[in-house]
């Protein structure tokens, strides 16, 4: 079985962005992306866009599959 | 090693069956067979000095409880600082304050709504005439409408809150509508509350259904015990069918 990991908090802490600020310009809610970050939630592909660009980097550099 | 524990849990389920049905039969057979019978002076009616007052003190003293909760809990609500900049976890001690205050209010507010009914159905129920309304009855009532009101009151200010809380999510106090209020409200979350929502909402939907079920189930047994009462199995029927049809109907909405 496989499940989606992310480096969402990692590439957050390297900016030095708050999940609020974070959230903010992605359009999203803190909570969301504490989700996101835990793992608890897949987001959508717009989100995940959002996010990637916000990084400035590929959505592959962002989230991957992992085999479980 | 998959197949193996799945085996095992199949077999586990399999005996939890014949163990339950073993105790249905022989519930049954006593119930059935008159082994147990009821004695015919017998006074099950569990009270005080007044009929139910047992009940309604209950009742009254969750109301209470609730009731003091829920204001200590705004008390505190206003004396939190709200800064959310730094703060990286998924709630903070404010929303998760916040969060419990809601859920108070709002069981304070069923608990109250049921005690006021309750206390209006004892008093005006059929059998009572004018003259029969006693001063506790009169007491009870009046009681639980005051204590109604305040429930209200509190549910009001803790949306407040809750509106300071996350001013980008407010809810419209004055909206006359209820459906344009969860539309609101519903519209100004992101995909994450909205999944939230979802999965909270089918959580609600599993356990509503189970509740019914037992309910209808108990309600069998008083009606084997204490005398054929249809009313009660009839309203829970009719509730656990408009809830099975209210969900397939929004399946097929996205189906079809």
């Amino acid at each position: 079985m496989s499940k989606l990991v992310n480096r969402v908090r990692e590439l957050r802490a390297r900016d030095q962005l708050s999940q609020e600020e974070l959230a903010k310009r992605v359009g999203a809610s803190r909570q969301t992306i504490a989700l996101i970050e835990r793992g608890d939630y897949s987001p959508s592909v717009l989100l995940s866009l959002k996010i990637a660009a916000e990084f400035a980097v590929q959505v592959e550099d962002v989230f991957s599959i992992q085999d479980e | 090693m998959m197949n193996k524990s799945n085996k095992n849990l199949k077999t586990k389920k399999i005996w939890r069956i014949i163990f339950w049905a073993l105790i249905g039969a022989v519930w049954g057979y006593l119930l059935a067979s008159g082994m147990i019978t009821l004695p015919q002076d017998a006074d099950i009616r569990i009270y005080l000095v007044y009929e139910y007052d047992l009940m309604f003190a209950l009742l009254a003293l969750i109301v209470l409880v609730l009731l003091v909760w829920n204001v200590k809990g705004l008390f505190r609500l206003n004396a939190m600082s709200g800064d959310l900049q730094n703060l990286d976890m998924p709630v903070t001690p404010k929303e998760k304050l916040l969060n419990t205050i809601l859920k108070v209010s709002t069981y304070n507010t069923i608990v109250s709504l049921i005690w006021l009914v309750l206390a209006l159905g004892y008093a005006l129920g059929a059998g009572n005439s004018k003259d029969s309304i006693s001063t506790y009855m009169v007491v009870n009532l009046v009681s639980s409408c005051v204590m109604f009101l305040i429930a209200i009151f509190l549910q009001n200010r803790t949306l407040v809150a809750f509106n300071k809380v996350y001013p980008n999510r407010m809810l419209n106090l004055n909206q006359s509508s209820q459906k344009e209020v969860e539309r609101e409200m519903f519209a100004d979350m992101d995909e994450g509350e909205r999944w939230i929502v979802y999965r909270s909402a089918y959580s609600a939907y599993k356990t509503t259904n189970k509740m019914l079920i037992i309910g209808i189930v108990l309600f069998v047994l008083y009606s084997v015990i204490f005398g054929f009462t249809p009313l009660p199995i009839i309203v829970l029927g009719i509730t656990l069918l408009v809830q099975q049809m209210a969900y397939h109907r929004e399946v097929s909405r996205h189906y079809n």
